[in-house]
């Protein structure tokens, strides 16, 4: 068993977890926390976020001895911790670190958050995907993301599921996939990583509306329309950055896509239904234990469609709905009176 | 004159290889023989490996036969061996009476390949001769000095005396210091944006200058069929490069022998961009094959080492600007067609004689264009900087181990998937380097505004309309442009300063004057100037806008459009 090679996890949420779990079957696990009294109740209890911790896997506090015994690194920490995680880890990481991220967020540059909050436009070059930021703030060049319909809660309980780990390097998909073989989690491989991230990252857009529809009780084809309609707008956002848009057919666009705006246990989903029962997105946020990145997403793709001068009414109007109070009944009834042009033009 | 020139230019840059015996080039020159059989062994081996089994292995040889037959018929040149045609008749005859005999043997099969290969490398080979170099190396500057006219060949022999000078025609700017320093270290590897059939010289003579010894240069076949250009080409150290060549084969041949040179320590160079930049832009989009030999030979250093100190190879982007590129008509004629897809456009070889070629570099030099060579920082074969002493350093100053982009898992393996991410993670980096080490001149500000007002003034963003408008239309009040210049001037001053551009002499003078200055440098000799002031009223006038906007093109990208 000690001949097994260690892999890292940094990042112990649920995901976290479901995902140290599963390599735990074929690797040794250190599984990082920055919060050395979870590490301890970790340890001692050997569960975490509610699951049970597979024995192989050894919690640990320390980003550098992590570094120097792994050379597969999963982060999987929300996108607002990201820039601080990867600058603490980035002195000890060489080009010969491997590291396949799962986070479904971006990150706003300095000189981008001021001009988001200025005047609501975010130009590109402000962005950063978390490969982006990786590669920015480290050596590390053998970069990928994994991605897909992957509930934490579900996972968790054994149900089988399937991810896509893209990368560039061939060899990051293989030591991806052979880290995480499992006969309940099957791992596909891709090269487009940029359109990959993209579709993890903005479908959680969709997964709010889809909660807002279900907290106003306006059925599924309300939300059909709303998700097909809504996926357009966010290929067409892919597009205008760069995304080879394929991708979002894939895992990790209509996969998750069905996953989260269907499922109560998303936890972007919970805020659009929340919010929709009338509670504030303050309250909301703060009663969650883990963010909903979609929020911010929501914020970052509202600053985008700007720059890019993009027709976007969904995007546009779930930022109202978050952040300018605009009422969701309003907004709903001002988006089924939209003209939309095309039905299919993206193509 | 010209002594006095050359020993200005000694005092700035003393050569770092003062005897030419020590120069790799003349090394791997005397060694040519030897080179020729390695290259034909391990190119041989190459494809043995990547192609296993007798049929796999026929097929790549019925498939090089069947491309050069073809070449030979449709594309014949002049300079071409005369018994091309038997060679591959003969080689065609071998490989029918292999093909009718399968005998799970492949050792007839490897015999033919290498004779192929052999060919191949013997073909490709350079010559270096010292002579012709040293009167090359003395001819070029006085050609230099002497078809620039007479008030021009003292601001550039002043080029030599201060380097802080006003550069008025010829600007040498940026690393040239790491630049000798690291070639004393490690291989460099010179990779020049490429926009005219000038560059070759421009850079050569700038990599003289600076007192390097002379590159490798990997030139297209066609050039030597010059007769006054190959005599010297071949004499300088160029390998031949034949485009029409397409089998793989000759490129696997191609890139070991520019892998094995850089490896024997050959200072390269390589125009990336692999053709000259039709539309006048920046290259963006960089051919890999030869960025990748170099990343080959960086590998090769760091196995036969064996954990010891090995030798590094340092890529050097070069930018290369004009006010005046001869070409340019002809250059955005090619682009616009090629992107309006009106039809399908065979590039004609201009320059297929001496006399059309020596008046052809006759023009240029004796146009009064401005030129400059910029040379970016040094990077490591991943795009990584690297410090005074030459070893790689990350964003913050780091020292990275170069050797672990090679490991998994702590041991050295081949991985040529990951070799090419790494040649097209260089080639972003080179990308990028253009950008910054792009130097603004008079004549591109200028087109850029002109060019801009023009677009404005009407009303749709198509740019085929654009270009076909009426000649009354095509004038700018003198007052409008110089406060388009102005702005730009001031926007440009502000990212040079922030390191996103460099910027030309006259930049920081009076808009007034760069504005002048930049209507009188700007494609001088062209028989349609882009630019001209008109008597009369004042108004500046556009008598090409095709042209107009190739100078143009050569600022776009940097979000200029507004500050116009």
């Amino acid at each position: 068993m000690s001949e097994l090679p260690y892999v890292g996890v940094i990042g112990a949420g649920s995901f976290g977890t479901v995902i140290a779990n599963l390599l735990a079957e074929n690797r040794q696990v250190l599984l990082y926390t920055r919060r050395s009294e979870q590490a301890a109740v970790m340890q001692e209890s050997r569960m975490n976020a509610g699951q049970q911790l597979h024995a192989r896997i050894y919690p640990t506090t320390d980003l550098a001895d992590m570094a120097s015994r792994c050379n597969l690194l999963f982060p999987l920490v929300p996108s607002q911790n990201f820039k601080e995680m990867i600058r603490t880890l980035a002195p000890h990481l060489r080009p010969d670190h491997l590291m396949i991220h799962g986070t479904k967020g971006l990150a706003i540059r300095k000189k981008g958050r001021k001009m988001l909050r200025q005047e609501g436009v975010l130009p590109r070059e402000y962005v950063l995907t978390m490969s982006e930021l990786i590669m920015r703030e480290s050596v590390v060049v053998r970069v990928g993301c994994l991605a897909g319909p992957n509930l934490s809660k579900e996972m968790a309980k054994g149900l089988p599921a399937a991810a896509t780990i893209a990368s560039r390097f061939d060899e990051v998909i293989r030591e991806g996939q052979d880290a995480l073989k499992s006969n309940r989690f099957h791992v596909y491989g891709g090269h487009d990583m940029f359109g990959i991230e993209l579709a993890g990252v903005l479908k959680n857009i969709l997964a709010i509306g889809s909660g807002v529809v279900s907290g106003l009780g306006m059925g599924e084809n309300s939300r059909a329309m709303l998700i097909t309609k809504g996926l357009s707008e966010i290929i067409h956002l892919a597009k205008a950055m760069g995304a080879d848009v394929r991708s979002f057919l894939g895992l990790a666009g209509i996969g998750d896509i069905i996953a989260t705006c269907t499922s109560p246990t998303s936890r972007n989903y919970t805020v659009g239904y929340r919010l929709a029962q009338g509670e504030t997105l303050e309250a909301i946020l703060a009663s969650m234990e883990e963010p909903a990145e979609g929020v911010n997403t929501t914020r970052i793709a509202n600053g985008l469609v700007r720059y890019y001068g993009l027709t976007s009414p969904i995007i546009t109007t779930l930022y109202k709905g978050l952040f300018e109070g605009l009422s969701l009944p309003a907004a709903i009834e001002y988006l089924l009176n939209y003209r939309f042009s095309m039905d299919v033009d993206f193509i | 004159m010209q002594e006095e020139n050359n020993q200005a230019l000694t005092d700035l840059f003393p050569p770092i290889l003062p005897s030419l015996d020590d120069w790799p080039i003349v090394k791997i020159s005397k060694d040519r023989q030897e080179i020729v059989r390695a290259v034909a062994e391990r190119t041989s081996a190459q494809i043995l490996a990547k192609n296993p089994g007798e049929k796999s292995i026929q097929d790549v040889l019925a498939k090089a036969v069947y491309l050069e037959k073809a070449r030979i018929s449709s594309k014949p040149w002049s300079i071409d061996p005369k018994d091309d045609k038997a060679f591959w008749d003969g080689i065609k005859k071998e490989l029918v009476r292999l093909e009718a005999f399968a005998d799970n043997d492949i050792t007839e099969e490897a015999a033919v390949l290498e004779r192929i290969v052999e060919r191949y490398a013997r073909e490709i080979a350079g010559h270096f001769d010292k002579n012709t170099y040293r009167f090359a190396n003395r001819f070029v500057p006085f050609a230099f000095n002497r078809l620039l006219n007479s008030t021009r060949s003292r601001e550039f022999i002043r080029l030599f005396r201060n380097k802080r000078n006003l550069l008025k025609r010829i600007h040498l700017v940026g690393e040239t210091e790491q630049i000798r320093s690291l070639a004393r270290k490690g291989t460099v590897i010179a990779v020049p944006t490429h926009i005219s059939n000038i560059d070759s010289i421009t850079i050569g003579w700038a990599i003289s200058a600076i007192g390097l010894p002379a590159f490798l240069y990997g030139a297209g076949l066609n050039l030597f069929s010059v007769r006054f250009l190959a005599y010297f080409m071949k004499r300088l150290g160029a390998y031949k490069v034949d485009r029409r060549k397409k089998n793989s084969i000759y490129l696997e041949t191609l890139k070991t022998y520019s892998t094995e040179v850089i490896e024997r320590g050959g200072h390269s160079l390589f125009f990336p961009g692999g053709t000259r930049s039709r539309s006048g832009e920046l290259e963006s989009n960089l051919k890999l094959g030869l960025l990748g030999t170099a990343l080959e030979a960086q590998r090769q250093h760091i196995i036969q080492a064996d954990n010891n100190e090995f030798r590094r190879i340092y890529v050097v982007p070069v930018t290369l600007n004009y006010s005046f590129v001869i070409e340019a008509p002809q250059l955005i004629d090619e682009h616009l067609r090629q992107v309006g897809k009106e039809r399908y456009f065979i590039q004609a070889d201009r320059y297929s004689s001496s006399y059309k070629l020596l008046k052809f570099i006759y023009r240029f030099f004796s146009s009064s264009a401005d030129f400059t060579i910029a040379f970016g920082q040094a990077m490591d074969i991943f795009g990584n900087k690297v410090d005074e002493d030459g070893n790689s350093i990350d964003e913050f100053g780091n020292k990275i181990d170069i050797r672990d982009y090679f490991r998994s898992n702590g041991v050295l393996v081949e991985d040529v998937q990951r070799d090419n991410e790494y040649s097209r993670m260089l080639s972003e980096k080179i990308v990028q380097a253009y950008r910054v080490n792009n130097v603004a001149m008079p004549a591109h500000i200028v087109s850029f505004a002109a060019f801009h007002i023009f677009q404005q003034m009407h009303t749709t963003s198509d740019l085929y309309s654009v270009l076909r408008m009426p000649a009354e239309f095509r004038r700018i009040p003198y007052q409008k442009l110089l406060q388009s210049v102005k702005n730009l001037q001031d926007e440009l001053v502000r990212m040079s300063e922030k390191g996103k551009i460099r910027i030309g002499a006259l930049v920081e003078a009076e808009p007034e004057e760069l504005l002048q200055y930049g209507l009188k440098s700007l494609g001088v000799y062209h028989a349609k100037k882009p630019l001209r002031k008109e008597k009369k009223t004042g108004d500046i006038v556009c008598q090409d806008m095709k042209t107009l906007l190739f100078y143009h093109n050569r600022l776009t990208g940097y979000g200029l459009e507004k500050h116009v």
